[in-house]
């Protein structure tokens, strides 16, 4: 496929998945923001006490869908490829894996 | 009061940030560690959080024009990855404050390089914008010389960035204008697709740590959102010789900002 016509998908297909990560944004501020998604102890500046348990609250799962959003356009980009060119392709499906072991590392980190 | 000062200053950093390619980290760290007492940890995280926003916002707009050069954005991004994680592995090695000195005089140099070219350039651009999309320079079209410079470059930007701590957009936008001789909008747009990438994969381990407030990180989002999403639209009528000049002031302040605290 030929470059303008995939960054003409990609910006379609990243509005899509933008407007996902907005509307989940904006149920997270409507939600009880008080439950966190962390039992840290820290003085953040609208949420100003720590929750006894941590739990997956909506602000973090925005926080977590915003994280994944890059992710996202290079998995566009594989799902697009480029016809004529297939190094570029390689090298997202490279960036995707290294991005994915990134991250399943954090989770390791701490859980 | 808190609240409103907190949106009106996101609002810039995403505003300057796309329009110079940047994350608007610069700003937002120092606003979060000064102004709102956040510790440096979750002061980070918040606006790594704020960056693939920014950068997201920005990219659909410039994705849109065609102004993002994807096959430079993903070579480059792979090799800045390296350098990153090589970076992470040498950092117990060598002197931190030694390299904050050194890169502080490659900024400066850059945005030496950067005013000049506005300045040298700045008659034939008068009366606006010079380039859309990727008509006038193409990735594929550069001598495998250059590319091999470039991807040098990158792990060298990747390093630094993991070393010192530095965002993408002030290495990356330089590396791809001045090294590649791409337009400075592709530079710019190329630049602000890329720093999604890097901030995702940091965000990653902040917020699994605990270190991000998730209620400000989705205020900060929103707002940044919106001027991310403004700049990035008006960014064409704005000229190129502005663009420029303001971006070497970023790099001159960073360079200053680093040379204090290294």
């Amino acid at each position: 496929m030929m470059e303008r016509a995939i960054q003409e998908k990609l910006s379609r297909s990243f509005k899509f998945v933008i407007a996902i990560v907005i509307g989940i944004m904006i149920l997270s501020v409507f939600s009880n923001y008080e439950s966190v998604l962390y039992s840290r102890n820290y003085s953040g500046i609208l949420s100003s006490k720590p929750p006894d348990n941590p739990i997956l609250a909506p602000g973090a799962i925005a926080v977590l869908a915003i994280i994944l959003l890059p992710l996202s356009s290079i998995a566009i980009i594989l799902v697009l490829k480029y016809k004529n060119d297939k190094p570029t392709t390689y090298y997202a499906a490279a960036l995707l894996v290294y991005s994915i072991i990134n991250v399943i590392l954090a989770i390791n980190l701490v859980w | 009061m808190d609240f409103a000062i907190l949106f009106a200053v996101t609002i810039l950093a995403g505003f300057i940030g796309s329009i110079m390619g940047l994350g608007g980290g610069i700003i937002m760290v120092p606003l979060f560690t000064i102004v709102f007492a956040l510790p440096i940890k979750m002061a980070v995280g918040t606006s790594l959080v704020a960056i693939i926003i920014n950068s997201a916002a920005s990219s659909v707009i410039y994705l849109e024009r065609g102004e993002v050069s994807l096959p430079a954005a993903l070579r480059l991004q792979t090799f800045t990855v390296i350098g990153a994680t090589a970076g992470g592995v040498a950092a117990g090695f060598f002197p931190a404050r030694l390299i904050a000195y050194l890169f502080s005089v490659v900024l400066l140099w850059t945005a030496y390089q950067m005013a000049y070219k506005a300045l040298r350039v700045a008659k034939s651009e008068i009366g606006g914008d010079v380039s859309h999309g990727n008509q006038d320079w193409d990735f594929y079209g550069l001598g495998r010389k250059l590319r091999l410079w470039a991807y040098g470059g990158s792990v060298f930007a990747g390093m630094i960035s993991s070393l010192l701590g530095v965002g993408g957009g002030v290495i990356q936008v330089p590396l791809i204008h001045l090294l590649l001789k791409a337009p400075i909008r592709i530079s710019i747009a190329t630049s602000a697709f890329m720093i999604g990438i890097t901030a995702s994969a940091g965000a990653a381990h902040y917020v699994l740590r605990g270190d991000i407030n998730p209620l400000t990180a989705v205020v900060v989002a929103t707002s940044i959102f919106v001027g991310a999403h403004v700049g990035a639209t008006i960014a064409p009528k704005i000229r190129l010789t502005y663009i420029r000049v303001g971006f070497s002031a970023v790099l001159i302040y960073t360079a200053i900002r680093m040379f204090i605290q290294g």
